[in-house]
């Protein structure tokens, strides 16, 4: 069957894609009559079976310009994954560098690789002198889809080291395959792009090297570690495709940075929810006994809505009604504020708990901002601090990653911050994934400005790029774009302070909180409620209008 | 309380519930509910929290290293007088591909990989690539978690 695809391919009226679609199915073809693993078998046999079975499995060959050059792609189909035993068979080929570009089809569910053999391939001569066409073996890994338009050029290959084989190799371990199946569903039609990303991707490799007869795509480098470093980063790009699907509330995210820094915030407000919910937990009294309650917990469960609404949500939960039409300009701006504001309470609020004698007395609820207390003067009394912190702020600070609001939780929806009676404040308001940057305001009082800063705020790096030195001393500050600012004052005015953004209409549409210098401890439980009415007929005021407000 | 679905007895939110549902009545047994001083509750809570970890993890058993960490990090803490045994850390280590965490991969993800180590139990002996893979089940299992809880003390705030 040599002979019919290798004049198709030879002709350059044809387009790559066509020939690629020629190509396979020619292979088709081969494939059912030749028994490709005449030395390979010997791992394979059992295998054999399964891998015939499959309907688009075969492995191309690309050497259609040259005639006995060699192909990298191979076509594999979805049931592949379903044989672990494949993979084991293949640990032991692992001399055979392979390359997983994606390259593939834009039709159909088969799935393309695109492998290049390196010189040190370990497949022995003989399976070369099995294979009918000149093409080379090469081990499949993770299942791509992409599409071939791009790819042009082909190098020629020497026609000991090719073969025409199917295989189904599995370098990796079975749990990535387990997860790979997880992850197929998600692996879907975005062929184009990915590939198209890949070639931007690897025209920056560097030059080939002349001697090496291998199969790379187009300006890609061709010796073994930067085939293995392409392998690492395309599995890497899919996980982090399948973590963006997890991480809600990420899909505009495209930046692998931005994406990890995401990942870590909801880690972590995950984390505090359930630092959160134990403590709720501890103080809860159950008139029912727990095993009762198994069954009908059970129950529940199912029936419970599971799902999490989008962060943006969350703002919206904050009764702000008349703003409900801001939809999708609250989700952006506020939302993603919440959820940092998420992470900041609890971070305070972990810090809280594991220390129990330094407490910060503050207690505060933090939905847009993003707000670090660093309490200089140690507070009072732990128990007042846990009421405080049980009843205050734990409800805000859990609506506020984005989860299931709860209707009574309105109650203590109000965002503010309790200040210790001059304590020194240090707070952070965080700008991420806001489109512009905002400059805020605070009532009440000047504040010095001690860092600022892009991307999430680090604890480890912040505060050591603080300018302790001379800050400048201010009432608004900007907050950059995606970034953060550090400010501190000193807590001295008694009183509730309004902080908002100082573009009238964010005010309207909730980026804003309320910063309370407390002066009573017993107070600020009905601080919480007294400040949430005072949000609810607020909002509906621009900030000139509650400039002198309090 | 009719319900027409049925949880499935294997899932990981089953799981979950039993033994955590198990934890907290043993808790709860233990001392009176009617303390409510802050140091009673903040031990309660300590206590809860701990359960709830050790719940998640025995549900998921030893089949990710995050949760074989988190349980290693929850036997060693309760056995801290003894001297601890090094021979499960070393499995611990075996299990996951060691690599070298500086410098790994040419796609600068240093700083935030760091954070993403110390956030998931067990991340400071993977790469890059397990790292994501465990961060995702992670994921996936603090969700359920945070869903079983929250049904939990809802439940009983009512």
């Amino acid at each position: 069957m040599n002979r019919a695809l290798p004049e198709m391919l030879q002709s350059s009226d044809m387009t790559v894609l066509e020939r690629q679609r020629a190509r396979l199915k020619w292979q088709a073809e081969q494939f059912q009559q030749q028994n490709y693993f005449s030395e390979l078998s010997g791992v394979f046999s059992s295998q054999t079976g399964h891998v015939q079975g499959f309907q688009q499995g075969c492995l191309m060959s690309r050497g259609g310009a040259r005639g006995d050059s060699v192909l990298s792609d191979m076509a594999m189909t979805r049931q592949l994954k379903h044989e672990p035993g494949l993979e084991t068979a293949w640990q032991g080929l692992g001399k055979v560098d392979m390359e997983f570009a994606p390259c593939g089809y834009g039709s159909g569910p088969s799935f393309d690789m695109n492998h290049a053999i390196s010189r040190t391939s370990s497949c022995p001569p003989a399976v070369a002198a099995a294979a009918a066409v000149g093409s080379k073996a090469v081990k499949g890994n993770s299942l791509k889809m992409g599409s071939t338009v791009g790819r042009v050029s082909f190098k020629k290959r020497k026609v000991e080291k090719s073969q025409n084989t199917e295989v189904v190799a599995e370098d990796e371990s079975k749990r990535i395959k387990a997860s790979e199946e997880e992850r197929e569903s998600k692996i879907t039609g975005s062929s184009t792009h990915r590939n198209s990303t890949d070639k931007k991707e690897n025209s920056g490799d560097t030059s080939k090297l002349d001697y090496i007869h291998v199969r790379a795509r187009r300006g890609q480098a061709t010796d073994s570690h930067s085939l293995a470093e392409r392998v690492r980063r395309e599995k890497i790009s899919e996980r982090m495709k399948y973590l963006q699907d997890l991480v809600p509330g990420c899909n505009k995210i495209t930046g692998k940075a931005g994406m990890l820094d995401e990942i870590i915030n909801y880690v972590q407000s995950l984390q505090r929810q359930v630092e959160f919910l134990s403590m709720k937990l501890a103080t809860v009294n159950p008139s029912l006994d727990f095993n009762i309650e198994n069954l009908y917990v059970k129950e529940v469960l199912p029936s419970c809505t599971t799902n999490f609404p989008p962060v943006g949500m969350a703002p919206e939960m904050e009764n702000h009604s008349p703003y409900l039409q801001f939809n999708p300009i609250q989700q952006v701006v506020s939302g993603c504020g919440m959820e940092m504001g998420t992470n900041s309470c609890d971070m305070a609020l972990r810090r809280t708990i594991s220390a129990p004698v330094s407490i910060p007395e503050a207690s505060f609820l933090d939905t847009s901002c993003f707000t670090d207390m660093q309490q200089i003067q140690p507070s009072a009394a732990w128990d007042v601090e846990l009421q405080n912190l049980y009843n205050v702020e734990f409800p805000g600070s859990i609506e506020a990653s984005g989860l299931k609001m709860e209707m009574e939780m309105e109650m203590h929806q109000a965002k503010q911050d309790c200040f210790q009676l001059n304590g020194v404040v240090s707070t952070k308001d965080v700008n991420l994934l806001i489109v512009e940057s905002h400059p805020f305001h605070l009532h009440g009082y000047n504040f010095f400005v001690v860092g600022t800063g892009i991307r999430n705020f680090k604890q480890a790096k912040g505060p050591a790029k603080y300018n302790l030195v001379d800050p400048p001393k201010r009432n608004m500050d900007g907050i950059p774009t995606g970034g953060w600012t550090a400010i501190r004052f000193r807590a001295d005015n008694p009183g509730v302070w309004f902080k908002h953004c100082h573009l009238e209409v964010h005010t309207g549409w909730g980026l804003k909180n309320i910063c309370g210098r407390e002066w009573r401890r017993t107070q600020s439980i009905h601080f919480a409620s007294n400040v949430s009415c005072f949000l609810y007929s607020v909002a509906p005021y621009t900030a000139k209008g509650i400039h002198g407000f309090l | 309380m009719n319900n027409p679905h049925h949880m499935n007895p294997r899932s990981l939110k089953s799981r979950f519930t039993t033994r955590f549902l198990r934890a907290l009545t043993k808790i709860r047994a233990q001392k009176p509910i009617s303390s409510s001083s802050p140091t009673e509750i903040f031990r309660r809570y300590r206590k809860i929290k701990v359960a709830a970890d050790k719940s998640m993890a025995y549900s998921v058993r030893s089949r990710k290293t995050w949760s074989r960490a988190m349980l290693w990090k929850l036997r060693s803490r309760s056995h801290r007088r003894r001297p601890v045994k090094t021979k499960f850390r070393q499995s611990v280590m075996k299990n996951t591909k060691t690599t070298t965490t500086t410098g790994e991969d040419g796609v600068g993800f240093g700083v935030e990989a760091s954070e993403l180590r110390e956030l998931v139990p067990g991340g400071e002996a993977m790469d890059l690539c397990n790292l994501l893979d465990e961060t995702a089940h992670y994921i996936k299992c603090l969700t359920t978690q945070v869903q079983v809880m929250k049904k939990i003390a809802d439940f009983y705030s009512l």
